[in-house]
């Protein structure tokens, strides 16, 4: 049985399957000790990552158990998101409650959107991630003309720090002051002067339940088998397209929450571009952790948000140490979050290959 | 003609209702979270004041503190501004001595905020003890 484990096929597999990470890890563990960073400010900044990046991450899972691929389409969420965190700074709501209001306002918006995205996303099976991805580049557009033009003359803003000075559209920047940090800072504790945001973790573990028991819902089976093969779910009963919209409904939603999440934690908001970092980064974390295009788990997340975001950490300073220019490494962490997606999606292609051919071998047996 | 589907019919009613009501308690919710969570500037003015004929002098260097917020330190004629969340507060201020070394003594006023009425208080006003003390806003 042990010899059966360590064969040169099953190492390969192995890592095949974790190649990512592996790189990451290895990175990492270079570009550490180079960074000159310490131990406690290390885990400090991967706490306050983790608590602002999860629940954006998180959100991919669903649209992934439902076969449609990496939701790039999530930036259609997130800019439901912004809407209602322009408004609720319009309006001057503070605190928790701003957070909580700008999640209801927003959440029509997103629910239409991520209809809009599955039903477009249903006359383009198989290529559904490119084709969300334009999606969002379109909608970025719309996005803008809204909040360039339409926030001021058709939507009414009252503020006028937030206004350009021309009377409408919204400016550049968007102070979020008013409720910064307010979910972090809910329930605080302070273990060995690392802060430790305890209510956002909460709220990050109650999704993870949330994604656990829908899993073994009726839509959540339904999903799995759609995503295994959308003929044999047809042919099984199930409502294939209805099905794959609630999935990116679901996940649009929860993109929505997780970019008011995202956002509180920052406390400004680049009014025209958080939406575009935040799917693709997103996306790259996700893929850090060793999920694939087919597959991905809560475990993925987590590992991938720490391994991203400590590269984005350490990596300025270790080009700084290595070469003198900081700059460098930040050239090179943008390098990293596209070039990784870039590697994942070649890999997944590459893995599908191998994983029929020890399919055709194992059915082969010895012989 | 086609009959309506009585089970169809009831489950679509029952469907309705349910999102009908979902939409209300969310509307409520909505409409509790703007109310507490609004948030206001308030002024606080130490300064001489007149409030519907009387004059209201500054007694001195003042502490202003609203909900256990940081302390506003106020000398005379000056103004300083707190930000709240919601409407209803309490104010204390706290009256130094003349080497503003020494609290003489502190006043504490429980209040509502109206944006119609006005956010900017008269501290003479209120350390005066009087019913009077929001500035109204056409001054």
């Amino acid at each position: 049985m042990s010899r059966k484990i360590f064969t040169r096929d099953n190492v390969q597999h192995f890592l095949i399957s974790n190649a990512v990470p592996i790189i990451f890890i290895l990175l990492s563990a270079f570009a550490i000790p180079v960074s000159k960073f310490s131990g406690q400010y290390l885990v400090q900044e991967m706490l306050v990552r983790l608590s602002r990046d999860s629940f954006l991450v998180l959100s991919l899972l669903i649209p992934i158990m439902a076969g449609m691929g990496l939701n790039f389409g999530m930036v259609l969420g997130a800019m439901a998101g912004e809407i209602g965190l322009i408004l609720i700074t319009d309006w001057n709501i503070m605190g928790i409650q701003g957070m909580v209001l700008a999640m209801i306002i927003s959440t029509p918006l997103a629910v239409i959107l991520g209809w809009m995205c599955g039903s477009i996303l249903n006359r383009a099976k198989g290529r559904e991630m490119v084709t969300s991805f334009i999606l969002g580049f379109f909608m970025n557009g719309v996005y803008q003309l809204v909040v360039l033009y339409g926030f001021g003359k058709v939507v009414p803003i009252r503020n006028p720090q937030l206004l350009l000075s021309r009377g409408f559209g919204i400016r550049n920047v968007t102070n979020l002051e008013g409720i910064r940090k307010c979910l972090d800072n809910f329930i605080p504790l302070n273990i060995g002067g690392v802060s430790i945001p305890v209510a956002t973790f909460l709220v990050i573990a109650l999704f993870c339940l949330f994604v656990l028991w829908f899993k073994n819902t009726k839509l959540g089976q339904d999903m799995r088998a759609v995503g295994q093969d959308m003929d044999v779910a047809r042919s099984a009963g199930i409502e294939v397209e209805k099905t794959r919209v609630i999935s990116i409904v679901i996940s649009t939603v929860l993109a929505c929450y997780g970019q008011i999440i995202f956002l509180q934690n920052i406390g400004t908001m680049n009014t025209y571009n958080s939406h575009e970092q935040a799917g693709m980064f997103a996306i790259a974390a996700l893929l850090v952790g060793g999920a694939s295009v087919a597959k991905a788990t809560i475990p993925n997340v987590f590992v991938g948000v720490v391994l991203f975001h400590l590269m984005f950490v350490v990596s300025p300073m270790a080009g700084k140490y290595l070469i003198g220019q900081a700059q460098l490494g930040e050239y090179f962490r943008v390098f990293v979050s596209y070039g990784i997606i870039a590697i994942a999606l070649a890999l997944h292609a590459w893995k599908r290959y191998k994983d029929k051919e020890r399919a055709r071998r194992s059915l082969r047996g010895n012989a | 003609m086609e009959t309506p589907d009585p089970i169809g019919g009831i489950l679509l009613n029952k469907r309705m209702t349910v999102n009908l009501g979902l939409v209300i308690l969310f509307a409520i919710i909505a409409i509790l979270l703007y109310n507490s969570g609004k948030g206001y500037n308030l002024l606080l003015d130490n300064q001489t004041v007149t409030i519907n004929g009387v004059t209201f002098e500054p007694t001195g260097t003042v502490f202003v503190s609203v909900d256990d917020g940081e302390p506003v330190e106020l000398w005379v004629d000056d103004r300083g501004m707190a930000t709240v969340k919601g409407k209803k507060h309490v104010l204390k201020i706290e009256v130094l001595d003349e080497d503003e070394n020494m609290v003489l003594y502190s006043v504490e006023k429980r209040f509502s905020i109206d944006p119609e009425k006005g956010t900017l208080f008269s501290i003479p006003a209120i350390i005066a003890g009087s019913s009077e003390w929001v500035i109204p806003k056409e001054r």
